[in-house]
């Protein structure tokens, strides 16, 4: 199944990157697809549970972006939903982590 | 599973379509006389125009639920929106239509619609309208095939032996150009979506080459039936036994040909494929003066204040280089240590720097050497990207990522290796 979600992935960049460590959350959080997709589902997973983050534009795009992200300190999953331009749901995550800011 | 369940939806909406369409311009390519137990073959038409619409509203809905559930706008949205949606209407409609209509050129106008649907979207319809119209060919040539080894199929039953072996000789005729058709166009459409490299590592290239080996054996049972035994249904009781038998067989290729495409379209892509996961393994992320293979760590068990990370470093300079120290972003420290094994006990020792010999590699592996995150900001979790720097005397810094993965996954190859 891990391949399958894999061969479809077509997520070119996310802003910011996944893995990054962070000491602020993002004003805006990005996510630029290699071909136009619809984006249908916007899912942040962390210590305080999970919930839909709302974005734009609706329908196909090239790049989607969610306005202040609720992020909270440690791991933050951001999983992404898309009907590609090919016909197929895509799927992926981002990591970011967001630490306090150094001493 | 849902994977599956739709490649088993596609698989069915595929047959109908084809079984539908195919029949329909068979008919009409072949001047069947509709005197002769057409009444069957036109429940047959009506009955694959139900199943594909049938099939069509199970997958769209299939799409939905798994693109965000049934009543969420932006998956509806989403999915009117798109070519697929296109599909899927053409589909229906056409479906729906051809189960209800009785004129010929109205279902021959279904039959055109449904078949065109397969050019909006998939791999191909997204290449460009070359790929677009040779699946379409391809499709409509497989669609006539398997349509006219249904026809055939009824008319063994319906007709005297002669009529039936004047249809057949028609058919043959007509097929040796369709099939020409089927191999160019299903050819070309491969060549683009594979975008001219062969590569037999690739799942979808293999899936491809099944595929085409399934054509082979058609195409060998074909020629039996139009060399051996079609020119001698008219004489022999055998020849028209056996070509029943051999139809029967092609009908059942061509199924077995229509399942490993669901199988194909629905659970694999010709831009990436999941042998980057298996190559990544030898394949340094990094090449330089210093060479990087396989970096990467464990998923932590819950709890744990520490993390690990591995990787093979592979000095490509002619002097000795060393490995100084190495950070990341994800924690406040990372150390290099040694893990010796004294009398079955393990012990950690830090290390203020790692030697690697000219033209040599050295492994940070379990048991022997280890990076160690601590002050971590997040866990790793499998399928993170933990970014590392890694600072060299003579190469100076290296960046990696590392590929958090299980630790049972990386004992279970070792296992393998030895």
């Amino acid at each position: 199944m891990t391949t399958a979600v894999q061969a479809h992935t077509a997520l070119r960049t996310a802003n910011p990157v996944s893995g990054s460590v962070l000491t602020a959350p993002p004003p805006v959080l990005t996510l630029t697809f290699v071909e136009p997709a619809s984006l249908t589902a916007l899912t942040l997973v962390n210590a305080s549970g999970q919930r839909q983050l709302a974005f734009t534009p609706v329908g196909s795009a090239l790049t989607f972006s969610s306005r202040r992200p609720p992020l909270v300190r440690g791991r933050n999953e951001i999983r992404w939903r898309a009907l590609s331009r090919d016909g197929h749901v895509i799927e992926g995550s981002i990591i970011i982590v967001l630490r306090a800011p150094a001493r | 599973m849902f994977e599956a369940l739709s490649s088993a939806v596609r698989a069915i909406a595929y047959a109908s379509a084809l079984t539908g369409a195919g029949s329909v311009i068979t008919l009409a390519s072949l001047r069947y006389d509709s005197s002769t137990g057409a009444a069957q073959l036109t429940r047959v038409i009506r009955l694959s125009g139900l199943v594909l619409a049938g099939a069509t509203l199970i997958a769209a809905a299939l799409f939905l639920v798994r693109l965000g559930g049934l009543d969420d706008e932006a998956a509806r949205t989403a999915l009117i929106g798109s070519p697929l949606g296109a599909a899927f209407a053409l589909q229906l409609f056409g479906g729906l239509t051809l189960a209800a209509a009785a004129g010929p050129l109205v279902r021959q106008l279904c039959a055109a619609a449904i078949l065109l649907s397969f050019g909006v979207v998939g791999h191909a319809a997204t290449q460009g309208i070359v790929s677009s119209a040779a699946v379409v060919l391809h499709v409509s040539a497989a669609a006539w095939w398997l349509g006219g080894l249904l026809v055939l199929l009824r008319a063994s039953i319906v007709m005297d032996r002669k009529a039936f072996a004047s249809l057949t000789m028609r058919f043959s005729q007509q097929a040796m150009w369709i099939v020409g058709l089927l191999i160019a166009a299903g050819a070309t459409t491969a060549a683009l979506l594979l975008q001219f490299r062969f590569d037999p590592a690739q799942r979808y290239t293999q899936m491809l080459m099944v595929k085409g080996g399934i054509l082979i054996v058609l195409l060998g049972l074909a020629g039996i039936n139009k060399l051996g035994l079609a020119p001698r249904i008219a004489m022999s009781e055998m020849a028209f036994a056996w070509i029943r038998r051999t139809i029967q067989a092609e009908i059942g290729l061509v199924a077995a040909a229509l399942v490993a495409t669901a199988w194909l379209t629905t659970c694999y892509s010709p831009h990436t494929s999941g042998e980057v996961l298996h190559r990544q393994h030898e394949q340094p992320q990094v090449d330089g003066p210093i060479s990087i293979i396989d970096p990467w760590a464990p998923a932590m068990f819950p709890g744990s204040q520490t993390a690990a990370g591995y990787l093979v470093i592979v000095n490509r300079q002619g002097v000795e280089d060393r490995l100084l120290s190495a950070s990341s972003p994800w924690a406040e420290q990372v150390t290099l240590h040694a893990t010796p094994s004294k009398g079955g006990i393990s012990k950690m020792n830090e290390l203020t720097h790692l030697a690697i010999p000219p033209g040599k590699r050295v492994a940070l592996a379990p048991g022997v050497y280890h990076l160690m995150f601590s002050g971590l900001y997040a866990p790793f979790v499998e399928g993170d990207d933990v970014p590392i720097s890694l600072r060299f005397a003579k190469a100076g810094t290296v960046n990696v990522t590392l590929k958090v993965r299980r630790f049972a996954d990386y004992a279970k190859s070792h296992q393998h290796q030895q």
